[in-house]
């Protein structure tokens, strides 16, 4: 078996080498994997690190967002034949000690996509990102009818099944709303694993504005009555 | 009064000789046609008998014929804007596939086997 680590990534310089390097260190139950730096377009040196840390880098010529890169990823994936796929973030919130834990119930058949859970206690997530996802969740829930406490993790895994069947339409972050609209449509069974988010005042930057939740909410809304 | 009436008119005549010709040509769809034309009649009568907004206005409660264009204004102006911000996704997705297709073409793998 093999799995991709998917790793999108939009001028990220400064922790890519970090994240490739813990990921290459970690073992995934003696599974073959390979690094696939989705560069989204950066404009600093990226793409540049990762290649030289020996990363499979797939290049997009302009920044298409997060939603796109994913599905690059996927795509490429998909292509290649891999039985697993994991998501993580490139700005070094995720802890590739996680990685077993996640895939762990794909690996039993016990679930198609696995979200890792960022934890709600103090030291997990600042205040203002906790009300935008609980937010963000019950959104998740009125539109598209699934229930999961961290609808916008970046740290996924996919089974075979749920890489064959997912179609990724969205640009954008509303990505993370979307997966889970189509697990629940294509009928894939998702499970949550909890997981420890490092919320550092870099990661803050580069992840989702907080203003960004009205952005997402409108494209969510537009998916769930115009399209299927 | 006359004066604007009859270049309105005049106007109005001219987008439906252009609306006719490119429904002729097989460019405007049958339902295009129905819609511009219902539109086209609209300020039409409008321009003709101004008191048929005043009448509308009354029986929907607004009040004066003038609010009566302003909200259907607003309404269609909210309803185009939803239209664009539609195309534009379809545009952006179509963007995204063309990059896509691009990055896929040129996979840089890394040196060594894992």
């Amino acid at each position: 078996m093999k799995a991709a680590i998917i790793v999108p990534a939009f001028n990220e310089e400064a922790t890519i080498k970090m994240v490739i390097d813990e990921l290459k260190k970690q073992k995934i139950w003696g599974l073959k994997k390979e690094i696939v730096v989705i560069n989204d377009g950066s404009v600093d040196s990226t793409a540049k690190i990762a290649h030289r840390e020996n990363a499979t880098v797939i290049s997009h010529v302009i920044n298409r967002g997060l939603g796109a890169a994913l599905s690059t990823g996927l795509k490429y994936v998909k292509k290649n034949k891999f039985d697993i796929a994991i998501t993580f973030d490139a700005d070094g919130q995720h802890k590739a000690k996680d990685l077993e834990r996640l895939i762990k119930p794909i690996l039993k058949n016990k679930a198609d996509i696995v979200i890792g859970a960022r934890q709600f206690n103090k030291e997990g997530m600042p205040i203002d990102r906790k009300i935008i996802n609980t937010f963000a969740n019950i959104i998740t829930y009125i539109l598209f009818n699934v229930l999961v406490s961290d609808s916008q993790s970046g740290l996924r895994a996919f089974s075979n099944k749920a890489i064959q069947l997912i179609e990724i339409r969205t640009n954008r972050m509303e990505v993370s709303s979307e997966l889970l609209r189509q697990a629940k449509v294509k009928k894939l069974k998702v499970k949550e694993i909890p997981i420890s988010a490092i919320y550092t005042n870099y990661s803050k930057i580069k992840g989702q504005k907080n203003i960004n939740a009205i952005n997402i909410l409108m494209k969510m809304l537009i998916y769930k009555f115009n399209k299927n | 009064m006359i004066i604007t009436k009859l270049l309105i008119s005049v106007f109005v005549l001219f987008a439906i000789s252009r609306l006719v010709m490119r429904f002729r040509e097989g460019k405007v769809s049958n339902t295009g046609l129905v819609g511009w034309l219902l539109i086209w009649f609209t300020v039409e009568t409008i321009i003709l008998v101004p008191r048929v907004t005043s009448d509308i206005a009354q029986f929907l409660g607004i009040g004066r014929g003038a609010d009566l264009i302003i909200y259907s204004s607003i309404i269609i102006l909210f309803y185009l804007i939803f239209r664009i911000f539609i195309s534009l996704e379809d545009i952006e997705r179509e963007v995204t596939k063309i990059v896509q297709r691009d990055a896929l073409k040129n996979v840089k793998k890394g040196k060594r086997k894992r």
